[in-house]
């Protein structure tokens, strides 16, 4: 399938009757979670793939990146109106967007905020389209060896980029890659680490262990929190005054376009770089939008151009995740670790296949992308304050109501008891993680990819011999990830001597 | 960092309660995968080739982590520690076992009595007895949300959720 033929029947079938109402409320779940505190995106995607076993891929591929598109946008609304990032990506948000809401301009930072992320999202989109006919062609030099090798620079990029500890995240990845070899080894027939239990045989389910990681382990840290979703509620400003300040705030981030196309390009190079995530882009978006500001000593004190330039990064990032994702199958973060596990669900082959004959999945993904902010950016402009009141819900009431979806999702899948048990033993070791900073994200890539990287070991060592790894890219690919994970063990043994001659 | 003499040794109590959490995390972590190296080295070569090669490095990893961690329980009292969580002085710890205690009779619930029965009884019990929300109220969310699952899995994706081990064996005596 050409571009052009792929762009087409990509539009048409997200925007079809099969296709749209699913991403409706994919998008509008999206909103809701994201403007809830301690609920991410990936809690918003880990809840939703149990759904999708149901579904044509299209509808699923929409239901799923629907959602996840407007949790950022939902989540900038909570960090301007409560001062708490409804997810982490919103933290920079939190350095003028409160400010603004202090001298009144909530609603205008509302407004200002939506449509950044829509035309961030729409940027990072727009440069993954014009990128697939590179990626279409660089795929090819990828067979096994090359994937392999990649796997691990994936998961190194992931361990030493991400905020936790080096030594924490490698363990968490090479954790998650060990989890993927429990069941029967699909060369030998041989049973590992089954302890002979039946329902180890195939090995432990893909659906479980993310609900378990990602949704339970939130619900353990709102519960023993026992905090409410948020602190103090600011009064909110009336029907008329909120609708007049969204609009305006809608007309600034236009005012700010070129800000927008700098801040968004940020984004989506970041989004290339497995591992970086949203936050750490948003938060140079903000150096940069105060960097090359006339007005920088109004930054943190309720500046504008604060909020747009963040939230267009922030959203721009997917783009060039998606990138890496469905060209290697790679994912750089734990949003497309998901997203992997249910193009799997859905029965679809990331890599040349997907880019060469099913191109317009790539464009339902992109057109979902799109069509999913500009819902969210909407909503969120129409119902800015009942969402708000979203945020009101006590964590006493939403717990166990969302404990028992996430169990029933989990046993949905497979209609097995036994996936219950293994999402409950997921939530334990997330939680613990999660309070010890291991990282949760480089446990699932791990795993994520523990399949592809036997697989693709196997089948390097069949067709290119036991020193496979001499070929001239994952020769390549091997020394980035020994000089970037050599470069940064030795800038952290500097840092200690460093300190340790300091406090001698 | 606080100037408050109060919050800082909060700070401390937390940073060494997390040190110990962490010596008894990774030593779990340590055993696991120290099984795993034992379990792999009995496997034919094919099959324990990829196990090993993560296996080795996680080793290391795992020891080193372990090692640095000692060296800061080195400043607490480890064993103290421990008893006084084990001996539920721990309110946080408490917290956390009684949440998985809560979730473990979910699922010996759902087990026994079926999965409506199970999540309902389990929704009304943590709002009404445990958070101490209004009757009406934990009533009227415990119920709501389980007709709305039905609905939704057993109408909506046909999907038959688990029908418990009692009308299991009712139904075997055609009783139900």
């Amino acid at each position: 399938m050409g571009i052009i033929e792929g762009l087409i029947s990509g539009f048409l079938q997200a925007i079809s009757l099969s296709v749209f109402p699913y991403l409706l409320v994919g998008a509008t779940f999206g909103l809701i979670i994201g403007v809830i505190p301690g609920l991410s995106g990936h809690f918003a995607m880990a809840m939703l793939i149990p759904f999708l076993y149901t579904m044509e891929p299209a509808a699923g591929i929409a239901f799923l990146l629907g959602a996840h598109s407007t949790v950022a946008q939902g989540g900038g609304l909570t960090a301007i109106f409560f001062s708490t990032p409804g997810t982490g990506q919103n933290a920079a948000t939190l350095l003028d967007g409160p400010p603004m809401r202090m001298k009144g301009q909530g609603a205008l930072a509302a407004g200002a905020a939506l449509t950044s992320c829509f035309l961030g999202a729409t940027f990072g989109a727009v440069a993954l389209a014009l990128l697939l006919p590179i990626l279409q062609k660089v795929v090819l030099f990828f067979g096994p060896s090359e994937i392999f090798v990649l796997a691990f620079l994936a998961l190194t990029f992931v361990a030493v980029l991400g905020k936790e500890d080096i030594t924490r995240s490698m363990i968490a990845a090479l954790l998650g890659l060990l989890l993927a070899m429990v069941g029967v080894d699909n060369v030998t027939n041989q049973e590992r680490f089954t302890f002979g239990l039946l329902e180890l045989r195939d090995g432990l389910g893909l659906v479980p262990v993310i609900l378990g990681l990602f949704a339970v382990a939130e619900m353990f840290d709102l519960w023993v929190s026992g905090r409410s979703l948020t602190g103090s509620q600011s009064k909110p400003l009336s029907a008329r005054e909120t609708q007049r300040q969204v609009f305006q705030g809608v007309m600034e981030a236009f005012r700010h376009w070129w800000l927008i196309v700098r801040c968004s390009a940020i984004g989506t190079a970041m989004g290339l770089i497995p591992g970086l995530g949203s936050a750490p882009a948003a938060f140079i978006a903000y150096g940069h939008a105060k960097q090359s500001s006339k007005s920088k000593d109004t930054f943190g004190k309720g500046n504008i151009e604060g909020v747009i330039g963040s939230e267009a990064a922030n959203d721009a990032v997917e783009g060039g995740a998606l990138a890496s994702t469905v060209a290697f199958g790679v994912p750089g973060s734990s949003s497309m670790a998901i997203l992997l596990g249910a193009l799997f669900v859905l029965g679809l082959e990331t890599g040349p296949s997907l880019l060469t004959y099913h191109v317009d999945v790539v464009f339902v993904m992109i057109f979902t992308i799109i069509i999913g902010n500009l819902i969210g950016m909407l909503g969120g402009m129409f119902l800015v304050n009942p969402l708000s009141r979203a945020t009101g819900v006590r964590s006493s009431v939403l717990v166990p109501v969302l404990i028992v979806v996430v169990f029933t999702g989990a046993f949905a899948v497979q209609s097995a008891w036994f996936d219950m048990f293994i999402a409950l033993l997921f939530g334990i070791i997330g939680y613990l993680m999660k309070v010890l900073d291991y990282s949760r994200a480089a446990m699932l890539i791990g795993f994520v990819l523990g399949f592809a990287v036997e697989k693709n070991l196997y089948l390097a060592t069949q067709l290119d011999g036991p020193y496979f790894i001499f070929r001239p890219i994952p020769l390549t690919l091997a020394i980035i990830t020994i000089v970037f994970l050599a470069y940064n063990i030795w800038g952290i043994v500097k840092h200690r001597r460093e300190a340790d001659d300091h406090v001698g | 960092m606080s100037d408050d003499p109060q919050d800082s040794g909060n700070h401390d109590e937390a940073a060494q309660k997390s040190v110990v959490l962490e010596l008894v995390f990774i030593s779990f972590v340590g055993l696991v995968v120290g099984g795993a190296l034992i379990a792999a080295l009995n496997y034919d070569f094919v099959s324990a080739r990829a196990p090993l090669v993560i296996i080795v490095p996680l080793l290391i990893l795992v020891a080193m982590q372990f090692n640095k961690t000692r060296r800061q329980a080195e400043h607490h009292d480890v064993l103290q520690q421990l008893s006084h969580a084990l001996e539920g002085r721990d309110s946080k710890f408490n917290t956390v076992l009684r949440f998985i205690a809560f979730m473990t009779f979910l699922l010996l619930l759902i087990y026994v009595a079926g999965h409506y029965v199970g999540i309902s009884v389990f929704m009304f019990v943590l709002m009404h007895w445990v958070s101490r929300e209004r009757t009406r109220l934990a009533l009227l969310v415990s119920v709501g949300v389980t007709v709305l699952l039905y609905f939704l899995f057993e109408h909506g994706f046909n999907i038959e959720l688990y029908r418990g081990y009692i009308p299991k064996l009712l139904g075997r005596y055609g009783l139900f």
